[in-house]
């Protein structure tokens, strides 16, 4: 018995995977198993090749949880709300440089309620502000959160864009639920008084992740 | 072999983070200590699997937390040279229930009953009442008293003998075809006590200990095992993806070993799944200025529609109606990528957003399997465009939108290419059996072709061959010895007698007679072992929780190599089915009928069914068969499990996971296996379940 095992053991992995594997018409189940075992192997979304193609705005990325390092080019903008798309198709969106949005990397930020902490970053303003975040659960739920949070302002602290130093006004917002604590970081940039560089919490799947403006001129 | 079984029930089902807070579960894979049972239960809706082994012994156990204070298993056992005075080995199927009476409190222990093994033949009898405390967070004490194989050691006249004197002795075994409720049995004979503690030396180490009321009599005198001294002594690490590695020192005699794996089957791979982002709604002047929308009517209408259909098919939907009616677009869409339709539903009423010209308002959009209109949604543009970013859009969205039940052709003209429409898969396949009376483990292995070929709306060709490479299907040397038509207990012959094999060639005609109505006939070879003709009516109101159907079938069985032949055994079958999605994850289905051994009974099944898809559940089927008739078992009954591929992978997918566990599979209460059978043909794609998952709109 003890020299069958492993046979049959290798049998029973090819089983799972014979369940959603094989060519179809149908399904593109293949496509995606082959996205969860070999992430990165993936050819670029067709979308983000021409965003790239057509010099859309740029900016980095890096999740802290994951390492994940990457780029994202605006893909869209309307109503003040900017969608941000990934080489693998996950979005970031913003509103007046704050996320309020996520899709395509888990976590699942669906909407945001971030006016206040705007008016307050954007007037270099300290004080207290509220701010409401709306998540997708792993049972598809809804679930939303409201969270109170403490903005400060750090001064003058220059963003580093491109390894070069910008000069920038940095503010922080520390925000608390019953369960949760953050702390974002934004670089009010001095030349047009916009986030050009960033740290924001986009839930408990996903954690913070760093935002940075690349200069147009850049590319 | 047998721990590698549950190895691999445990890698096929699970493989993802459902990490929950950790549970000490017991030998018998139910919370406890080592092998006394503790009060405790686990958190609800949460499912645990559990593989230990010791000298000569092996349990495998599935518990499932059904509802907050009650959770059942199942187990699979082993005990070598445990038969026939030491020439076989015995496998044991058996069932436990457990009901919490009393949650801990600060001042108070948790109270709790239980039934171990309550039926089947009661190898594991043994029934208690017990309570747990826990102390400074870290040590948890146990005390309890056992009836039958928990009422062994120093055991003692039974109290509950001052009520009734029939509790004073305990009936012996049931040594018929098992599967009975042993219920004659219950809390009768001598009881005996048992403690224990568990002290958490912090978050990962455990340490157990235990007076054990089990003297493993039987196994003292069939296989001499020695339980002489009462102390149990445990170490238990667990891990941060939910697995926990236990060893155990057992009754002064033996080393165990035991791994258990817990999940929460809420806690899909990743919250909201990681499918590409759809498109974002465009501006609407970008829209207006779109190449395909400007002026010269009728060619832009086409060009539209072009643009449309390549939009939709990179989201997995196939376009196969469209028409423009004013300021309304009725289009019509096949989802064949999103297990959530109301994420389908969005993604598409994104894409006619981004695409038609402004003067379309209103989307009316029409989810259609093979044709078959299920469900129609009504969408005002100018609301998505508003609520797209707003903190509660999505369910603001579905307030100002309608769910229909709009029977409807497909318009003419526009879309004439869409059918026919072939489908086809290629591939390996294979399948599993559990736990059967003579080996843990069945599988079949090979490679398959399956295709359907839509003609026209609804009617539709299916089929499906296999050629097995490698089977332990046909390896039972057991024939069937059933006394009903071998309706069900010749599979063995099926797979020794088959080599390329005709699993279905079926011709199906799907309807709407009406509102709220569907209608399937079915002809050929309907599944493995019967073919015949099917034809079923289905009433399921949009948004309702119920529906009713009935379905009536004449089949005749087919020969046991799978081609085309017929036996000359023939029945006419069918049912009559009620649903409901109960409130609270539950689903009820109660089937009445004539099965096709020619019985006559009822089918009922209740599963556990979460918001994500994640099933699990459980049924019986008792028919005007007597036990005896049944056979080992006594009547049909069995657990089951479905799980979305997307709740493995985190990308959307169609495709689900199912797996079903019978003790036994023999001829009572066997009931016709038709392919697309309405109710869970349409079920995904009607009000009740996009509703459920709607927060997937926007996503």
């Amino acid at each position: 018995m003890g020299a069958v095992l492993p046979m049959k053991l290798a049998a029973f992995v090819l089983m799972g995977a014979s369940l959603i594997s094989g060519c179809s018409n149908d399904t593109d189940n293949l496509q995606q198993l082959r996205q969860v075992l070999r992430p990165g192997s993936v050819a670029p979304d067709p979308r983000v090749q021409a965003l790239i193609d057509g010099r859309a705005p740029r900016m980095q990325v890096s999740f802290e949880k994951t390492d994940l390092v990457g780029v994202v080019a605006l893909e869209s903008a309307r109503g003040g709300i900017e969608t941000w798309l990934s080489v693998d198709g996950g979005t970031l969106i913003l509103q007046g440089g704050m996320v309020v949005g996520t899709r395509g990397f888990g976590g699942g930020m669906m909407t945001s309620d971030v006016t206040q902490s705007l008016a307050a970053v954007h007037a270099g303003q300290a004080g207290q502000v509220v701010r409401f975040h709306s998540f997708l659960t792993g049972n598809d739920e809804t679930r939303t959160r409201s969270y109170k949070c403490e903005i400060k302002d750090l001064g003058d602290r220059p963003a580093t864009l491109l390894g070069a130093l910008t000069p920038a006004r940095q503010m922080s917002e520390t925000c608390r639920s019953l369960d949760q604590t953050f702390v974002n970081s934004y670089w009010v940039g001095a030349e047009r008084g916009q986030i050009i560089q960033s740290r924001q919490w986009l839930g408990d799947f996903l954690g913070s992740v760093n935002l940075r403006d690349i200069p147009q001129d850049a590319f | 072999m047998r721990f590698i079984a549950s190895f691999i029930f445990i890698g096929l089902l699970l493989t993802v983070p459902g990490t929950v807070r950790a549970q000490s579960l017991s030998t018998y894979g139910t919370p406890g200590l080592i092998d006394m049972p503790t009060a405790e239960v686990m958190p609800d809706g949460n499912l645990a699997v559990t593989g230990f082994v010791m000298q000569d012994t092996n349990r495998n156990t599935i518990t499932f937390q059904m509802l907050p204070r009650v959770y059942g298993s199942f187990r699979y056992s082993y005990i070598k040279d445990f038969n026939a005075g030491g020439a076989e080995s015995r496998y044991d199927r058996s069932f436990d229930i457990h009901y919490q009476i009393r949650h801990e409190s600060r001042r108070g222990p948790a109270w709790a009953i239980g039934l171990r093994d309550f039926g089947g033949t009661g190898l594991y009898s043994g029934e208690y009442l017990v309570a747990t405390k826990t102390f400074a967070d870290r040590l948890k004490i146990t005390a309890g008293m056992g009836w039958g194989r928990l009422g062994q050691r120093n055991s003692f006249s039974n109290p509950l003998g001052l009520l009734d004197s029939r509790f004073d002795t305990r009936p012996t075994g049931t040594l018929g075809p098992g599967g009975q409720f042993s219920a004659n049995q219950w809390f009768r004979g001598p009881a005996a006590v048992f403690a224990g503690l568990q002290y958490n030396a912090n978050n990962r180490l455990s340490l157990m200990a235990e007076y054990s009321s089990d003297t493993y009599p039987r196994e003292t005198t069939t296989i001499g095992f020695d339980a002489g001294s009462p102390i149990n002594l445990g170490a238990r690490y667990r891990f941060n993806n939910g697995l926990s590695l236990t060893g155990y020192y057992m009754y002064g005699a033996t080393l165990g070993l035991q791994v258990s794996y817990m999940l929460d089957p809420r806690k899909a791979r990743a919250p909201g799944g990681q499918d590409a982002a759809a498109p974002a709604l465009t501006a609407a002047q970008h829209v207006a200025a779109a190449s395909w929308n400007l002026p010269d009517q009728v060619a832009a209408e086409a060009a539209a529609q072009e643009v449309l259909r390549h939009r939709l098919e990179q989201q997995g939907q196939r376009l196969v109606g469209f028409q423009i009616q004013g300021i309304q677009a009725r289009v019509d869409v096949e989802n064949n990528r999103f297990n959530a339709t109301a994420q389908a539903i969005g993604r598409i009423a994104r894409a006619l957003a981004n695409t038609l010209p402004l003067s379309v308002e209103v989307f009316s959009i029409t989810l259609r399997r093979q044709g078959l209109p299920i469900t129609t949604v009504k969408i005002r543009r100018a609301d998505l465009y508003e609520l797209e970013t707003e903190l509660d859009g999505a369910w603001r969205t579905l307030a100002r939108s309608q769910l229909l039940d709009e029977v409807r052709a497909l318009p003419q003209g526009a879309m004439q290419e869409a059918y026919p429409h072939l489908t086809y898969h290629l591939g390996p396949y294979g399948r599993l059996s559990f736990f059967d009376p003579d080996n843990p483990l069945r599988y079949e292995l090979g490679v398959g072709a399956s295709a359907s070929y839509v003609a026209r709306p609804g009617l539709t060709f299916l089929g499906m061959i296999r050629h097995p490479l490698s089977s332990t299907l046909s390896d039972t040397t057991r024939v069937s010895d059933s006394v009903l038509p071998h309706v069900r207990s010749d599979w063995a012959e099926y797979a020794r007698h088959s080599d390329v094999q005709l699993n279905t060639l079926t011709a199906q005609y799907l309807w709407r007679p009406g509102k709220d109505l569907f209608a399937r006939v079915s002809a050929g070879y309907l599944e493995e072992m019967f073919g015949g003709v099917s034809a079923e009516l289905l009433w399921y109101p949009t948004d309702s929780r119920f529906a009713v159907g009935a379905e009536i079938n004449y089949v005749k069985q087919r020969d046991f190599d799978m081609l085309f032949g017929f036996q000359d055994y023939d029945v006419v079958t069918g049912h009559a089915s009620m649903y409901y999605n109960m409130p609270g994850d539950y689903h009820l289905q109660i089937d009445a009928g004539r099965y096709l051994a020619g019985d006559i009974g009822v089918t009922f099944g209740l599963d556990r069914e979460f918001n994500n898809g994640f099933k699990v559940g459980a049924f019986a089927t008792l028919t005007n068969v007597s036990a005896t008739d049944f056979g080992e078992g006594s009547f049909d009954k069995g657990i089951r499990f479905e799980v979305p591929l997307s709740w493995i992978t985190g990308k959307s997918s169609k495709t689900r996971l199912r797996q079903v566990i019978r003790p036994i599979l023999r001829d009572g209460g066997a009931r016709l296996s038709v392919p697309n059978r309405l109710y869970n043909y349409t079920r995904e794609a009607r009000a009740d379940r996009i509703f459920g998952q709607w927060g997937r709109f926007y996503r």
